[in-house]
C-alpha cells in the first residue's frame, strides 16, 4: 500500500471505520512511514482540539422567543380533496369563489333587460278572414270611413299621406284629396 | 401502529420521533415542544459553529423549528427527523451566507486590512496549547479556523466530528455521494491542520 492509498483511507482510519484487513494494512504503512504517520497523528490531533470545543447552548429566552414567532406563524391548510367536503363546505367554497359572482351577473343583466324591454298586453285573437269575407262589411267599412274623412278631413291620416305622396307625383295624378285615389290603402 | 414500527425500523429513526411527527401533523403543541427540547442544542450548536454569532445561531434555530411547524406535512419519512432538521438548519445557513455576501464586499481574513496592513498575527507562543484546551481562548481560535474552512467542508467536518453523525446520514443531509464526503472530511481536517498548526505542533 503506497503513501497515496494510505492518504485516502486515512480519514476513516481516524474515525475506525475501516474493515479489520485494510486497517491493517494501514496499520502496517504507517509503522514504516514518518510523513503519513505524522499525517495521522496530526488528523487525530485536529479531532481532539475540535472535542474541546464546549458546547453551545441557546439563551434562556430561545423558547419564550420561539412561541411568539410561532403566533405570528400560521400554518398553511392542507388543501382537502373536494369529495371529502361536507354539503355545506361544497356550497360555501364553490359557490362563494367560482359561481356567485357568475349568477350575480346574470341577475343583474335580466332585471336589466327586463326594464328595458316592457312587457306588450296580450292580443285579442280576432279571426279577420270571417270579417274580410263578408262584402257587405267591407262595404259598410268603407262607408264609414268616407264619413269620417269627410266630416274631419284633416283627422284622415290616410288623406294626409295621400296628399303627401301625391305631392311627388305628377300634375294631372291630381284628384279629390279627400277621395281614394287608391284601394291598395284600406 | 404496526405500520409505525415498520417504518421506524426502515429509517432507523427513534420510535418516539416518528410518533411525535405525527402528533405534530395533527397539532399537538406538547409533541412540538418536545422536538424542540430534543432537538434545540444540537441544532445551536451545529448553526452557531456555522456562523460564529450567537446571535444569528439563535435566529436561525427558532427559523429551523418554524420551518418544521410550517412544513411537518411535506415530511415523508424518508430520513429521519434528526436528518430533516439537520438539513434545514444546514440550507438556513448557506441562505444566510449568500445574503451576507451580497449585503457586504467580502475580504479575505488571510489578507492584513486598514491600519493593522503589513503585519501578520501570529499565534502567541507563550500560551501553550494545554493551557489552552480548557478555556475561551483557544475555543475562539479553533472556531476562528473554522470560519476558514469553504462552507461545504465546514459543515462537514462539523457534523461528523462534533455532532457525531456517520458518513451516511451527512451524505443525506448534504445530498451528495458518500464518496464526496470522505473527501471533504480529509480536505477539512487538512486546512484546519494548517490553520492550528501553531497549537498541533507544539
Amino acid at each position: 500500500m503506497n503513501c497515496n492509498r494510505v492518504h485516502s483511507l486515512l480519514t476513516e482510519f481516524a474515525d475506525d471505520t475501516l474493515d479489520a484487513g485494510t486497517a491493517w494494512q494501514v496499520q502496517t504503512h504507517l509503522a514504516g512511514c514518518d510523513a503519513c504517520r505524522t499525517l495521522h497523528r496530526e488528523m487525530v490531533s485536529v479531532k481532539q482540539l475540535l472535542h474541546t470545543l464546549p458546547s453551545a447552548a441557546p439563551s434562556a429566552g430561545f423558547d419564550a422567543a420561539l412561541a411568539q414567532r410561532l403566533a405570528l406563524t400560521r400554518r398553511p391548510a392542507a388543501p382537502a380533496p373536494a369529495f371529502r367536503l361536507s354539503r355545506p363546505a361544497f356550497r360555501t367554497t364553490l359557490t362563494a369563489r367560482r359561481l356567485r359572482p357568475a349568477l350575480a351577473l346574470s341577475l343583474l343583466l335580466a332585471a336589466g333587460a327586463a326594464a328595458f324591454f316592457p312587457g306588450h298586453a296580450p292580443k285579442t285573437a280576432v279571426p279577420p278572414a270571417a270579417h274580410a269575407a263578408d262584402p257587405a262589411f267591407v262595404a259598410d267599412c268603407v262607408a264609414q270611413h268616407h264619413r269620417d274623412a269627410a266630416a274631419e278631413p284633416l283627422a284622415d291620416m290616410s288623406a294626409q299621406t295621400l296628399a303627401g305622396n301625391l305631392d311627388s307625383a305628377p300634375a294631372d295624378a291630381s284628384a279629390d284629396p279627400n277621395a281614394p285615389a287608391d284601394s291598395s290603402l284600406l | 401502529m404496526e405500520y409505525v414500527l415498520r417504518r421506524a425500523q426502515a429509517i432507523r429513526m427513534p420510535l418516539t420521533d416518528l410518533l411525535l411527527v405525527e402528533r405534530c401533523r395533527a397539532n399537538d403543541d406538547a409533541a412540538f415542544s418536545e422536538v424542540v427540547a430534543r432537538y434545540k442544542v444540537k441544532i445551536y450548536n451545529y448553526v452557531y459553529r456555522m456562523t460564529g454569532s450567537a446571535d444569528d445561531a439563535e435566529d436561525l434555530t427558532q427559523e429551523v423549528f418554524i420551518r418544521m411547524y410550517t412544513s411537518i406535512d411535506s415530511f415523508r419519512g424518508q430520513s429521519s427527523l434528526n436528518t430533516w432538521l439537520f438539513r434545514i438548519a444546514g440550507n438556513l445557513c448557506i441562505d444566510r451566507f449568500r445574503r451576507a455576501k451580497h449585503r457586504t464586499p467580502a475580504y479575505s481574513l488571510d489578507e492584513p486590512v486598514g491600519d493593522d496592513a503589513g503585519t501578520q498575527e501570529v499565534a502567541d507562543e507563550t500560551y501553550a496549547p494545554h493551557r489552552l484546551l480548557q478555556n475561551a481562548e483557544m475555543a475562539e481560535q479553533i472556531q476562528a479556523a473554522l470560519a476558514k474552512l469553504p462552507e461545504k467542508l465546514r459543515a462537514t467536518l462539523l457534523l461528523h466530528d462534533i455532532e457525531g453523525l456517520p458518513y451516511e446520514e451527512i451524505a443525506q443531509i448534504a445530498g451528495c455521494p458518500l464518496g464526496t464526503v470522505k473527501s471533504r472530511l480529509f480536505n477539512a481536517r487538512m486546512q484546519l491542520r494548517q490553520h492550528l498548526s501553531g497549537y498541533l505542533n507544539s
